[in-house]
């Protein structure tokens, strides 16, 4: 279950964004609208707690992110958030499975082969386990960062644009998976994106406006 | 990589200066212990001692035995020991001298006997290995004491019938046998050398040479130099001006002239030290400069760490023992460098010195400890950097 009221972020220029409140229920999803520069990637980034901001409060399963510390975040975000951004940004110096490896460690988890091996599995791309992150196709990039956000069981999966360069099928898939994903794990699951096709495979619409910047 | 090479030539040049000092004074002293004043001929006093002691110059010409004789009366001079240069053997010194000599550096025979007939050597253990002799092997002097000097004829044929054991100081490096061989090589005609003619009332023994007759030869015999002993510290004050005003022989104090060496050398060693910190000076920036490279090429991966969990201390911790590990390569690779340097020279002028690569000290575990210190002190600053990344920022941007 996630809320957030009342979120506003000031920048260093003076300007201000303010933001619509979101109320997501368990296993809930919502798409994040609007226009380039109405601050969907920054909404997106202050839920997971990656930008800090002057007002509001963002409340996940009943905790309040806007009152943790900074290394307290960054637990809770590792656990519990699971993020994907525009670019996949997987790190090249390891394989496709010590990527996904990695963020169960970084989260405090045990490394968990089976897991890991069952999710590249439910994603197609079981065969690329071992593989070089340089190697691998578009697609087959995204699905690993996805699999990397989804290797900790989140309750909140923030996608940031994940279909802006695929074509319909690939898209559709992508947006399938993960629906299917955050299925699994009653997660709420929050796509900032101003693709039309996105927008139509979702009831639950936020939609950010460029001139909530005049309340500033 | 290039920097951790780079960071290890730093560090080896200041081992090696290290090890090399530490082993130079080492050497000095070792070998210059025991023997407060050499007496020889007229000429350069550094030059004397570096000849009669360390065995690296050139003799600066002979004294007569005679008069070296009379010096031994003298009531400062407890322990005299005569020395007969002028040969060597593939490199190697051969030192006529006496018993007195093993004395001095407390040589012990690790392997068959003393010298004591005419022809007979023993070697030093380092001079045994370099030639790769053993007891009973023979061999012909050579004139002079640089390589390729003529070979003496089949008369002056030595026998090894000891080998020293190993001291540290220049004895190791040596042939040593008595001085009426190194006579006898050079007479003009081999029958003239004189031993000791039992029962003749004008025979006046040598206290220097045993069996020698001083007598016989009108005191034509020579020697090059004679190493000293004070008796008491008031020779220091009377017999080295005794000798340089009252008689043909000049006399030169070890201490005086290694201090007046050191000093010397020291402004080289300076310089050259200097340049070493200047290397490892770059070397560290260089590093420094390698750790933020990598570290901005690596910006991405250390945000979506974060992202993932990762908390800042984390990634400064890392980078931190990133830096220590470059550092601490560097300075082991440092190490072995230098070690590998000392080899090198001490391949190169094996019989001048007892420099030797193999040797650890305890200081050289305080160069790591610094050495992997500095490293961290390097990678504070992209660290730190990177401890105030905005994580959101950087995963937006390119």
């Amino acid at each position: 279950m996630l809320s957030t009221v009342g979120v506003s972020k000031k920048f260093d220029k003076g300007e201000s964004l303010f933001f619509p409140d979101i109320a997501l229920e368990n296993g809930e999803h919502g798409v994040l609208l609007g226009q380039s520069g109405t601050g969907k990637t920054t909404l997106l980034h202050a839920i997971g707690g990656l930008i800090s901001c002057e007002s509001g409060s963002i409340v996940l399963n009943g905790e309040n992110l806007f009152k943790m510390n900074q290394t307290k975040m960054d637990v809770f975000r590792g656990r519990h958030i699971g993020l994907i951004f525009q670019k996949n940004y997987l790190i090249s110096a390891l394989n496709v499975y010590d990527n996904i490896a990695l963020a169960q460690r970084l989260a405090g988890e045990k490394e968990d082969a089976a897991l890991i091996k069952n999710i590249l599995e439910e994603l197609n791309i079981g065969d690329k386990w071992k593989s070089n992150i340089n190697t691998l196709s578009h697609g087959q990039a995204q699905r690993v960062a996805i699999a990397r956000a989804m290797i900790n069981k989140p309750q909140l999966i923030l996608a940031d644009e994940p279909t802006a360069s695929l074509d319909d099928q690939h898209a559709t898939t992508v947006i399938d998976m993960l629906k299917s994903q955050a299925k699994k794990n009653n997660a709420n699951l929050i796509i900032a994106t101003h693709d039309q096709r996105v927008k139509e495979m979702f009831s639950h619409q936020i939609i950010l406006r460029s001139d909530e910047h005049a309340q500033a | 990589m290039l920097n951790t090479v780079l960071f290890g030539l730093g560090v080896g040049i200041i081992v090696f200066l290290m090890i090399a000092q530490k082993q130079l004074a080492g050497n000095l002293t070792s070998s210059g212990k025991g023997i407060d004043l050499v007496v020889g001929a007229k000429g350069s006093p550094m030059q004397l001692i570096l000849s009669s002691i360390y065995q690296i110059d050139y003799p600066t010409g002979n004294i007569s035995l005679l008069e070296a004789e009379q010096l031994t009366k003298n009531r400062f001079v407890k322990k005299a020991v005569p020395l007969a240069l002028g040969d060597a053997y593939n490199g190697v010194r051969i030192v006529g001298t006496t018993a007195g000599y093993l004395e001095l550096y407390n040589a012990d025979i690790s392997d068959g006997k003393a010298w004591s007939g005419e022809m007979e050597v023993c070697l030093g253990s380092a001079a045994a290995e370099k030639l790769g002799m053993k007891l009973g092997d023979e061999f012909v002097g050579q004139h002079g004491l640089a390589n390729g000097g003529y070979d003496h004829d089949e008369h002056g044929k030595f026998k090894v019938v000891g080998i020293l054991a190993e001291t540290g100081a220049i004895i190791d490096q040596l042939i040593l046998t008595n001085i009426q061989a190194v006579w006898m090589v050079h007479e003009e005609e081999h029958n003239e050398v004189e031993v000791l003619a039992a029962d003749s009332d004008t025979i006046l023994l040598s206290k220097l040479i045993p069996s020698v007759n001083l007598n016989s030869e009108d005191s034509t015999r020579e020697i090059t130099s004679l190493l000293v002993q004070y008796r008491s510290p008031m020779g220091a004050m009377q017999l080295p001006r005794y000798i340089n005003q009252k008689t043909n022989m000049q006399a030169a104090s070890p201490t005086f002239e290694m201090a007046r060496l050191l000093t010397l050398v020291g402004v080289g060693v300076d310089v050259f030290e200097g340049f070493a910190y200047i290397i490892l000076c770059v070397a560290l920036l260089s590093v420094l400069m390698a750790i933020y490279n990598a570290l901005k090429d690596r910006k991405h991966d250390l945000a979506v760490m974060r992202a993932l969990g990762a908390s800042k201390s984390l990634l400064f911790r890392s980078i931190i023992s990133e830096g220590m590990m470059i550092a601490f390569l560097g300075t082991v690779l440092g190490l072995i460098f230098g070690h590998a340097m000392i080899a090198g020279v001490a391949s190169y002028m094996q019989n001048a010195s007892n420099f030797s690569g193999a040797v650890f000290y305890l200081e050289e575990v305080i160069v790591v400890i610094l050495g992997t210190l500095v490293g961290v002190l390097v990678a504070v600053v992209p660290a730190y950097s990177l401890y105030r990344v905005d994580v959101s920022k950087t995963l937006t941007q390119d």
